[in-house]
C-alpha cells in the first residue's frame, strides 16, 4: 500500500492509500475523486484520467506508451509537460510521494 | 461447538475470504465432459461466489472466463459460439478460450481498443469424465495420482449434483461413519445382484453379509482417524461376533473430496465444491478396479433424480424431500425413498443455509470432523501466511500420491490393519489398470 495525494481542482487535498498494482485511475474512481473520470476502464480508448504529476520526475514514474502520447494530444484541458493518464500509472512502493493535480476538465 | 467467528471462517468462500482463498489453490471441478455432448458446448458456472461461463470452442479446447462482458458486462453464457470464441451478442465482441478480445466490431476501422482488454481467463483442465478449473493466483498444483485420475476412462463415471446448504456440512457427512447405521437404514435388506450402481448395497468383502445388514445390526462402530499424506484416513470396525469384524476404511482427500468404498469392484471420490457460502456441488467419479463401468445405466440412474440442465435434485426442501411418514415408519428409518443420495442432502441441506455451529454438540463418533477441523484451521492459516498447503503439490510429489486405499471387508484374522492393506493389494494386483499404492 503506498499512499497517493490527489489536488482537486478546488484545491482541496485528499489521500489514497492504494495497494500494490492497482492504477492511480482505479483508486480514483473507487474512492470518488472528482475530476477524474476514466470511461474506458484503463484500456487506452479514452483520454479522461488526465492528470499532471506535481511530485516525480518523468523518469520515476511507469513508461509511456506511444498510444498514451497519441491521447494526450487531444486532453481536453491544457497539455503540459507532466501530464500522463491516470491509467498508466501503476502504484509500487517505488512510487512513494506521489503527488498528482487534477485538470479543470476531462471532456 | 465453534464460536461465530470460527464458523465463518470455516465456511464464507467468496474472494478475498480465508477459506475461500485456501480453496482456490487447488484444482476445482466445475462441469461434467457430458454437459458438453449437447448441440450448444456453453454453460455458465458458478464458483466460490464467483461467476463464469465454461465453453469448447470449434477447435475443441475447452475455456473458461468471467462470465460478464468487459464492454459493458452483459451475459457472455448466452453468447454466440463461433469465429473461435464466444461472441457477446449485445455489440459483438468476441473472445478466445484464453480470455483474448478477437473482435470489436461497432468500434472505427483500424481502433486498437480490442489489443488493451483482457477477460478473465482461468486454467482447464479435464480428468476422467470432469472438467476441473483453476481460479487461484499463482501456477496451479499438479494433479495427484489418485485411483480416479489414474483408472483409464472406461472404467470411470462422472456425476454430479447440487445441495442447497454451505460446502463445509456436506463434507462433513462424508468423514462421519456412524451416521450410516441410522440415516441410511433400511428395515429389509435387497437383493445385492439386483443393485447394479447404488451405494450400499453389496455384500461386504469376504463374506455374505449385505452391508445394509452390517449397518443395521451394528450400530457403534469403533472409529479410528489418522494423518495421511493425502488427508485423513478412517478406519471404522463393526465388530459382528467373536471371530469377525467388519472393516471400513474411508478417506479424506484434502481438501475437499472424499474416498470411500462402494461395492468390493467399485470406489467413490466425491468432491464438494462450493457454488457460493449457501450452495455446492458434489461432483463424484466411481472408479471400477474390475471390468469397465456401466456408463450409460449410471448415468439414466442418476438423471431421474438429478434432471439436467443444473442437476437440481427432484426432491428438496420445497417438497420436504419427499418425506412419507409411512414408509418411515414400515421400511426406511428416514421415510425417503431407498436412494442414499437424497438422505444424506437432506441431513445436510435439513441443517440450514450454514450450519450453525455455535448450537452443535459432537460427541465421540465425531472425532473425523473434529480433526479434519483443525487440519483446516491448520491450512487456512498455512495459506494466508503464502506457506504451501497440504495437497498443493509439485509434479513429484503429485505423482507419488496414489490411491487411497479404501475398502469394506470382513476381517477374520484378528489383525484388522494387515486384512485391509492385503486385501486392497489383491484387488489392486487383479485390477487391469491398477499398481502399487502406499507403502
Amino acid at each position: 500500500m503506498t499512499d497517493v495525494t490527489f489536488i482537486l481542482h478546488d484545491g482541496t487535498r485528499r489521500i489514497v492509500d492504494v495497494a500494490d498494482g492497482i492504477s492511480v485511475m482505479q483508486a480514483a474512481v473507487m474512492e470518488n475523486i472528482k475530476g477524474i473520470d476514466g470511461e474506458c476502464g484503463g484500456c487506452l480508448s479514452c483520454a479522461t484520467c488526465h492528470v499532471y504529476v506535481e511530485s516525480l520526475e518523468a523518469g520515476e514514474l511507469p513508461a509511456k506508451d506511444p498510444d498514451e502520447d497519441a491521447l494526450l494530444e487531444g486532453v481536453a484541458a491544457e497539455l503540459r509537460p507532466e501530464s500522463r493518464l491516470a491509467c498508466q500509472i501503476v502504484m509500487s512502493p517505488a512510487l512513494v510521494g506521489l503527488v498528482v493535480r487534477v485538470p479543470e476538465r476531462q471532456v | 461447538m465453534i464460536s461465530q467467528e470460527q464458523n465463518d471462517t470455516y465456511t464464507r468462500v467468496g474472494p478475498g475470504s480465508q477459506c475461500g482463498e485456501l480453496l482456490r489453490l487447488y484444482w476445482q471441478p466445475v462441469a461434467l465432459v457430458d454437459e458438453f455432448e449437447g448441440p450448444r458446448p456453453v454453460r455458465p458456472v458458478r464458483l466460490l461466489g464467483q461467476n463464469f461461463v465454461l465453453f469448447r470452442d470449434e477447435q475443441g479446447r475447452y475455456g473458461l472466463l468471467d462470465r460478464d462482458c468487459p464492454h459493458r458486462n452483459a451475459d457472455l453464457a448466452f453468447g454466440r459460439l463461433e469465429n473461435g470464441g464466444l461472441r457477446c451478442p449485445f455489440h459483438g465482441w468476441l473472445f478466445d478460450v484464453d480470455g483474448k478480445c478477437l473482435e470489436t466490431p461497432a468500434e472505427p476501422v483500424g481502433s486498437k481498443l480490442c489489443q488493451r482488454i483482457r477477460q478473465g481467463s482461468y486454467p482447464v483442465e479435464v480428468r476422467s469424465g470432469v472438467i476441473f478449473a483453476y481460479i487461484g493466483k499463482g501456477e496451479p498444483p499438479a494433479f495427484p495420482a489418485l485411483d480416479c485420475f489414474v483408472a483409464p476412462d472406461t472404467h470411470t463415471f462422472a456425476f454430479k449434483g447440487l445441495w442447497e446448504c454451505n460446502w463445509l456440512q456436506s463434507l462433513e457427512v462424508g468423514m462421519d461413519p456412524a451416521h450410516a447405521s441410522f440415516l441410511h437404514r433400511f428395515f429389509e435388506d435387497e437383493d445385492p445382484e439386483a443393485s447394479y450402481g447404488k451405494q450400499f448395497r453389496a455384500t461386504s468383502i469376504d463374506s455374505d453379509l449385505p452391508i445394509t445388514k452390517v449397518l443395521r445390526e451394528y450400530d457403534r462402530p469403533e472409529i479410528a482417524v489418522a494423518a495421511a499424506d493425502h488427508g485423513l484416513r478412517l478406519t471404522t470396525l463393526r465388530p459382528i461376533d467373536e471371530t469377525q469384524t467388519h472393516v471400513r476404511v474411508t478417506n479424506i482427500v484434502f481438501p475437499q473430496a472424499f474416498v470411500i468404498p462402494m461395492s468390493p469392484e467399485v470406489t467413490i471420490t466425491q468432491w464438494h465444491v462450493p457454488v457460493d457460502d449457501h450452495n455446492n456441488y458434489w461432483f463424484t467419479i466411481f472408479t471400477s478396479f474390475t471390468g469397465p463401468l456401466d456408463k450409460k445405466t449410471m448415468r439414466e440412474q442418476r438423471l431421474a433424480t438429478y434432471p439436467e440442465p443444473d442437476y437440481r435434485p427432484l426432491r428438496n426442501r420445497s417438497n420436504a424431500w419427499g418425506y412419507d411418514p409411512s414408509e418411515q415408519k414400515a421400511a426406511t428409518y428416514l421415510g425417503m425413498g431407498f436412494d442414499i443420495n437424497i438422505h444424506d442432502q437432506w441431513a445436510c441441506e435439513s441443517q440450514g443455509p450454514i450450519q450453525d455451529r455455535t448450537r452443535e454438540h459432537l460427541g465421540t463418533s465425531d472425532k473425523a470432523i473434529i480433526a479434519y477441523r483443525r487440519l483446516l484451521s491448520a491450512e487456512i492459516a498455512k495459506a494466508a501466511s503464502g506457506e504451501t498447503p497440504l495437497m498443493h503439490l509439485d509434479a513429484t510429489a503429485a505423482a507419488a500420491l496414489k490411491g487411497p486405499v479404501s475398502f469394506d471387508g470382513v476381517d477374520r484374522s484378528g489383525d484388522t490393519e494387515r486384512y485391509w492393506r492385503e486385501g486392497d493389494a489383491r484387488r489392486r494386483a487383479a485390477a487391469p489398470w491398477g499398481g502399487e499404492v502406499e507403502a
